[in-house]
């Protein structure tokens, strides 16, 4: 009896702990890249496609994380990442290997040893050498790419949208192109060369003034940056200027947080 | 977890069986000294791969067993072969090779006079063997990436703990089961493809794995048995 009660016990256990196979988060093809600023933090990139020589358009969007599937044909992947304005290569290389996981799930593609061949960001970093499964585990990220911050693009809020005709500047001439935009935030470049910049709104018949004063600052944040001028202190020249301005922030960020507010 | 949980129900499992055996050799006043003298060799056949080759389209195999006693302890070694042909929707996967495995068990009936045997015990196991993958599918972003990959004279080992019963049918005839939990498993490096599937441990893809058989034996005397005291 006791050895009938064993011998059952036992046939229990093997037969509730027989594994099947899980045909979930079969492929770990995901390389998780998330754009930064060197110095700062999440950057928001604006990509109007991807594309790789063996595939088709992945996607567009805009992000600060966009995730690129492997080629499980061969050991390296080129991808172009097209923007409104510039356009950047990535080349991944890796290992990659083929399991057999049952008649129910097919195959698997094992992928291992990511790395960066080739890149014209400013600056690129693995993070974890082995690709995502999708869907994406909450902490997946393979690879941060960097740029160098922009320091001198000044936040400007109208307190209402506004009817834009032109703006110029002193220094960089038209910087509004289409006239008779509607504008409530944009951005506007400070020079650099100088401790001041002066802008002229058309709004509607009339031409009115913003002089804003700065304090500048040069330091180099990465080797790859090169010196770059810093700008703080910020506050509008009232005897020039002829809106009324209020600051929020006194200095240039990248991402850009609101410098100023201006009621027309 | 699984593979710890495993072992901990099989290390459970032996220590009751242990500690019922001392109970009982507590209560026997009598010294007697052990006689590791081996009494016969027992060599058998694994039922479960037979029928399994027969009944099964993806499993062809077979295992040879056989054991020989030492007092309450038994050298244990298997032989055997295993193929696999399995298909999926856009993949076929086959293999071949041969393993063995070597051990000893500690048998805990010690008082039986038939020498029947509940036992646990260790193994070490070796396999060599091929596959062969062919994929032939059309990817929605990388297009056609059939292929054809292949692993030749891949040798792999691993470790087993062992249970199971052995009782004595007929003369010379035993039957019992193995219960094995099989860890450890260690693969060549491999190029393109991934061992999937090692002759005589299974799924390669799983840190443990659980394995049966339900054997048949010969058991061929060597010696009369005089080791063993009749029950008082």
């Amino acid at each position: 009896m006791k050895k009938t009660g064993l011998f059952t016990f036992v046939l229990i256990i093997v037969v509730s702990c027989l594994n099947e196979p899980d045909c979930y988060q079969l492929n770990n093809d995901a390389v998780v890249i998330d754009f930064k600023i060197i110095g700062g933090g999440s950057d928001v990139v604006q990509l109007t496609s991807i594309q790789s020589p063996e595939a088709v358009v992945i996607f567009s969007d805009t992000a600060s994380r966009i995730v690129l599937p492997l080629n499980p044909k061969k050991e390296e992947t080129l991808y172009t990442l097209h923007g409104p304005q510039v356009d950047n290569m990535v080349q991944f290389g890796y290992k990659r290997q083929v399991q057999f996981v049952s008649e129910e799930c097919g195959e698997r593609y094992y992928f291992q040893d990511l790395n960066v061949l080739e890149h014209d960001f400013d600056s690129v970093r693995i993070v974890n050498a082995i690709p995502a499964p999708t869907p994406l585990p909450s902490d997946a990220k393979n690879i941060e790419i960097y740029r160098c911050p922009t320091t001198n693009l000044m936040y400007v809020s109208f307190n209402a949208e506004t009817v834009v005709e032109g703006i110029t500047s002193d220094y960089a001439g038209i910087i509004l192109p289409s006239p008779g935009a509607t504008l409530k935030d944009f951005l506007l470049p400070l020079n650099t060369a100088s401790d001041s910049s002066t802008y002229q709104f058309m709004l509607g018949d009339s031409l009115r003034t913003l002089r804003v004063r700065y304090s500048r600052a040069k330091k180099t944040i990465a080797d790859i940056c090169g010196e770059q001028t810093f700008l703080f202190d910020l506050n509008a020249d009232t005897t020039v200027t002829d809106l009324t301005v209020a600051i929020v922030q006194d200095s240039i960020h990248d991402l850009p947080i609101r410098n100023l507010d201006i009621t027309p | 977890m699984t593979s710890r949980l495993s072992i901990s129900i099989l290390l459970l499992v032996a220590f009751a069986a242990s500690a019922q055996e001392q109970d009982s050799v507590k209560q026997d006043s009598v010294k007697q000294k052990h006689d590791f003298r081996p009494t016969g060799i027992r060599f058998g056949t694994d039922v479960i791969a037979i029928i399994k080759s027969t009944t099964d389209d993806t499993f062809n195999g077979w295992e040879l067993n056989g054991d020989i006693d030492f007092y309450r302890f038994y050298f244990a070694a298997d032989y055997g072969y295993w193929a696999r042909n399995y298909t999926a929707y856009d993949a076929g996967y086959s293999n071949d090779g041969t393993y063995w495995r070597v051990g000893a068990d500690v048998n805990f009936l010690t008082k039986d006079p038939d020498r029947n045997m509940f036992y646990f015990g260790l193994r070490y196991g070796q396999s060599v063997f091929s596959e062969e993958m062919v994929i032939q599918k059309l990817d929605p972003v990388w297009g056609d990436i059939s292929t054809t990959l292949n692993n030749s004279n891949v040798h792999a080992h691993w470790f087993e703990v062992t249970t199971g019963l052995k009782v004595k049918m007929l003369k010379i005839i035993w039957m019992g089961y193995t219960v094995r939990l099989k860890f450890a498993l260690a693969t060549d490096d491999t190029d393109n493809m991934m061992p999937s599937d090692v002759p005589g441990y299974g799924r390669a893809d799983t840190q443990s794995y659980w394995g049966f058989n339900y054997q048949i034996f010969i058991r061929i005397p060597v010696r009369k048995k005089d080791s063993i005291p009749l029950k008082k």
